[in-house]
């Protein structure tokens, strides 16, 4: 049980969303736009968040598109993880949004949740920085488009108020060679049937023009895409072996060390899964 | 535009029937189907979102009803065990065994029954993906399993693959 009261809006375009969250947030509601919920109320009854009013974004139309058009492939950020995992419009999206909690679970979280989510690890965002997605975000000047990893440092960088509308991919990309792999604490996970859990690490691979584009997860403690690492691996002038070997020397920030896996071992898991990876792309 | 700003009535579609319900803006569906409507077979345990003991069909997909505002659903088809009345799934956890202190069973069922019905042709991976959203801790999931096998080999096949 929720042990505060919120007020709950569900409001049907995005202007009226926005005018809402102004309002509420100058009443000192400190407002929450509100998608799948379910990190909202886990965190809410355990008293580590306390909105007193949520918007629920849920129908808004834009919020809710899947389509392909133009060459690009257009998916509202209220669109749940099994929507999209079983639309399968982007396998790789597929892959590291269907090893993301449970298939029920799925059935309620977004992918504008997952992306905006405050827990470390936001899988689904694997698959959406190494296509070098676009993200369309509503705010007070309207909607614009920018580049996901122009805005995502860490965590997705919103002002107060914004609303993540849509992710746009490139349909050219959906289609190239791709990997995925996650290990949890039990073992490894290939397939949504394997095991659930949160990562140890998580990786989403894509190779375009003879580059892999790496996304990572569970090593430090935010999902990240780093030019460093990329252009590290990348460099044709060293055998893949050495790279992977130096690979933490590389990272963006401290590997994360805590009882669902020691630095050390998430580093050992890290560079067997690149290993892996690019035997798989490299052949 | 739905708002619900305080405690007020609202009216859910509860295994077929209109129910009016008093509820909170903040009040999961768990809560409300427990406390107020007394359909208790939906299970609080974790509230978390891990054990699937809550589970309940909205417009016919399972849902963890301990993740889901009561008020989050109107305008939705709820369904929760007591909803079920003779479905095969319950006739199969009986024949195989599929519970023994019976705490998670109701959650087991109604996301075996929206298998079986969304999926009457789900191979072993498709049962393996969704079972692993409940937890038991008394069985080895290997009754349950073999229960749900047993109502999809009884189901229609349009196609096989
Ligand atoms: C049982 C369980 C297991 C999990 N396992 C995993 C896992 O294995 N891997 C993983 O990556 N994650 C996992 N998660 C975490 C989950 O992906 C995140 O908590 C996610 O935020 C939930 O999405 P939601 O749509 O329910 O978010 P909500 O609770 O609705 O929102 C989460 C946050 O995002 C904001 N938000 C949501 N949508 C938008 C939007 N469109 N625009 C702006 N802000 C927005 C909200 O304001 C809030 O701050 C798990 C969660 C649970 C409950
Ligand atoms: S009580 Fe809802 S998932 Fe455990
Ligand atoms: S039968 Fe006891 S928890 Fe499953």
């Amino acid at each position: 049980m929720i042990p505060f009261d919120f007020a709950y809006y569900q409001p049907s375009s995005l202007a009226e969303a926005g005018g809402l969250f102004a309002e509420l947030a100058a009443q000192g509601k400190e407002p929450m736009y509100y998608a799948g919920g379910t990190e909202i109320i886990s965190f809410s009854r355990l008293y580590q968040l306390f909105p007193r009013a949520v918007i629920d974004i849920k129908k808004i139309a834009e919020c809710n598109m899947l389509e392909q058009k133009n060459g690009k492939l257009v998916i509202g950020a209220a669109k749940t993880l099994s929507q999209i995992q079983e639309s399968n419009v982007f396998p790789l999206l597929s892959w590291c949004s269907g090893r993301v909690a449970d298939h029920t679970m799925r059935n309620k979280i977004t992918l504008g949740g997952n992306i905006c989510s405050r827990i470390p690890y936001r899988e689904a965002v694997l698959a959406l920085l190494v296509s070098d997605s676009e993200i369309i975000i509503w705010g007070k000047q309207g909607l614009k488009k920018v580049g996901l990893n122009q805005v995502f440092h860490q965590t997705l960088l919103l002002e107060p108020g914004e609303i993540v509308v849509q992710l746009v991919i490139d349909q050219e990309v959906t289609r190239v060679p791709f990997t995925s792999t996650k290990q949890t604490m039990d073992g490894l996970v290939h397939y949504p049937q394997d095991r659930i859990g949160y990562p140890v690490v998580s990786i989403a691979a894509l190779k375009k023009k003879n580059q892999i584009n790496f996304a990572f997860s569970g090593v430090c403690s935010f999902p990240f895409r780093s030019t460093e690492v990329e252009s590290f691996l990348n460099n044709p002038s060293l055998p893949w072996d050495e790279k992977i070997h130096q690979v933490a020397e590389k990272l963006p920030a401290e590997i994360i060390n805590d009882m669902e896996g020691s630095a050390d071992y998430r580093e050992f898991v890290l560079k067997n899964m690149l290993s892996d990876i690019v035997k798989r792309l490299e052949g | 535009m739905v708002n619900l700003v305080k405690m007020d009535l609202i009216e859910l579609a509860v295994n077929g029937e209109k129910r009016l319900v008093m509820a909170r803006p903040a009040d999961t569906l768990l809560h409300v189907l427990r406390e107020q409507l007394g359909l208790t077979g939906s299970k609080p345990s974790c509230k978390n979102g891990d054990c699937g003991a809550c589970t309940v069909l909205i417009d016919g997909q399972p849902i963890k009803s301990c993740l889901m505002l009561a008020v989050e659903a109107l305008g939705h088809e709820i369904t929760t065990i007591e909803g079920l009345k003779d479905s095969p799934i319950q006739r199969a956890f009986i024949d195989k065994f599929a519970f023994q202190c019976g705490y998670c069973t109701s959650g087991f069922i109604m996301n075996c029954h929206a298998l079986s019905v969304i999926h009457p042709d789900a191979g072993d991976e498709t049962i393996r993906e969704w079972l692993q959203s409940n937890l038991c801790r008394c069985t080895g999931y290997e009754e349950i399993t073999e229960a749900i096998k047993s109502v999809l080999a009884q189901e229609p096949k349009e196609n096989n693959g």
